[in-house]
């Protein structure tokens, strides 16, 4: 079969050929969930080392599954749900993210007067992800990183869909204030 | 929290999110993981093959085994004569004139008239028997053990003609000389075989035809005479013994009698 009619078949097509053994479909579906998975490791994981072992990890698993792969569930569901369970085994209980080496390099002191306001917020912005919970913070990142509804980040966490809900409100309130305050302590500081 | 504020937070927050610069795996760590599936994938697929092949291993060694045994079987089968030969056959049991040589009458006329044929001018008497055994007995290699059931009569007739050619250049090859008597006898060997094995290839006309003959046929042959008159010589009926020599001779008056066996009787 040919790349491009590769690429006119879903998640669940590619994942059912590559258990029958053909590589370019799981280069396929690689290519299309690489940089979400990777950015839900990244965000939750103050380390990029550690993101990337986990990230490996999870692929890992997907590649020893494929032989009894069902499609019961969409692909995308399934795969941050394995995510999502390597991440609470390493964690063992989801904790707050501590700031780490982003922190200091988003830091006010490090000279944005050249930066567009709105990429200078941006950088706010990433620092204040890692002051949000993990429960919040990883329903975010499955809604704007991944593209997840409600439904479907409760799915995969497993918690109820109204506190899923609830969950992402209160992140985006969080990170507008947290964005919002820093940006105002900048702008006084540049003052 | 009031509900209108929560889509202009979640605007604000998102387009915030989506100016930051995309982070992305290292090529390295991307090559790592892609080289993994390959090889899951290249294993799997030998190992599906693998499957399907031991899947169907039993049904084909099964079948294979059957088409063999099948095979081995009907090569080994008896040959019978085809329905056609024996139902169909033109039947003259009252014909005593003999079919000529090569005519898809029977093999039976042409075995017992063909070597007088062949005989009269040089065979010798001795040596008829056993070539008119070997032909009958060729008659029968040749014949068609497998095939008999599917051959047309037109190859019937010209398998018996090569025959029957055999047995007169064997005959041709004889130095003895036959004498005129010896005409009736030697068919008597390859007769009685086709008697014996009807379904051989002389078809069923050639066998009717032999029925007449049959007290002639009942002869025995002059060695088993020569033994049956041995036998009444050690047992010490000799008038019987030279009785049944004399009517011997009439029958075989040239078969070349052992010195001791003549002199015990004389």
């Amino acid at each position: 079969m040919t790349m491009r009619t590769l690429e006119q078949l879903d998640d669940h097509d590619l994942m059912l050929r590559f258990g029958e053994g053909e590589a370019e479909a799981f280069e396929l579906l690689y290519q299309r969930h690489r940089r979400g998975l990777y950015c839900y490791f990244l965000r939750q994981c103050s380390q990029p080392m550690l993101a990337e072992d986990l990230y490996q990890d999870v692929w890992g698993r997907v590649i020893a599954a494929a032989s009894q792969y069902r499609p019961e569930a969409r692909f995308d569901t399934w795969l941050y749900r394995i995510a999502h369970n390597r991440l609470v085994d390493h964690y063992r209980r989801p904790a707050m993210v501590s700031v780490g080496v982003e922190h200091e390099a988003i830091a006010p002191d490090c000279g944005p007067h050249d930066m567009a306001e709105q990429q200078q917020q941006a950088q706010l912005l990433r620092h204040c992800l890692q002051q949000l919970p993990s429960p919040q913070l990883e329903a975010f990142m499955l809604k704007e990183e991944v593209g997840f509804n409600a439904p479907m980040v409760a799915e995969v966490v497993g918690a109820s869909v109204e506190a899923t809900k609830s969950r992402l409100r209160y992140a985006y309130q969080k990170l507008r204030d947290c964005v919002t305050n820093k940006w105002q302590e900048v702008s006084r500081e540049r003052a | 929290m009031n509900e209108p504020e929560s889509p202009t937070d979640e605007q604000f927050v998102r387009s915030l999110y989506h100016s930051l610069e995309a982070e992305e795996p290292s090529a390295k760590l991307d090559e790592k993981i892609l080289n993994t599936a390959r090889l899951d994938a290249k294993k799997r697929r030998s190992d599906t093959s693998l499957a399907k092949w031991h899947r169907w291993q039993w049904p084909t060694s099964v079948a294979a085994t059957l088409v063999l045994g099948s095979l081995i079987y009907l090569y080994q089968m008896p040959a019978s004569p085809p329905e056609f030969l024996l139902d169909d056959a033109p039947l003259d049991s009252s014909s005593s004139v003999p079919a000529k040589p090569g005519s898809a009458s029977g093999i039976g006329l042409q075995q017992k008239v063909m070597p007088s044929d062949a005989i009269s001018s040089q065979g010798d008497t001795s040596a008829v028997p056993r070539q008119q055994s070997n032909a009958a007995k060729r008659l029968d290699d040749t014949g068609p053990p497998q095939s008999i059931g599917f051959e047309s009569r037109e190859k019937s007739a010209q398998r018996a003609e090569s025959v029957s050619e055999a047995a007169a250049m064997e005959s041709d090859l004889s130095t003895r000389s036959a004498p005129e008597s010896i005409t009736a006898y030697p068919a008597r060997q390859p007769a009685l075989s086709l008697e014996e094995k009807p379904n051989r290839s002389a078809g069923k006309a050639a066998v009717e035809t032999d029925l007449g003959d049959k007290e002639e046929l009942e002869l025995p042959s002059p060695q088993q005479w020569l033994d049956s008159i041995q036998h009444l010589l050690d047992s010490g009926e000799t008038e019987e013994a030279q009785r049944m020599f004399s009517e011997f001779r009439v029958h075989y008056p040239d078969f070349p009698v052992g010195q001791a066996l003549q002199e015990a009787l004389e």
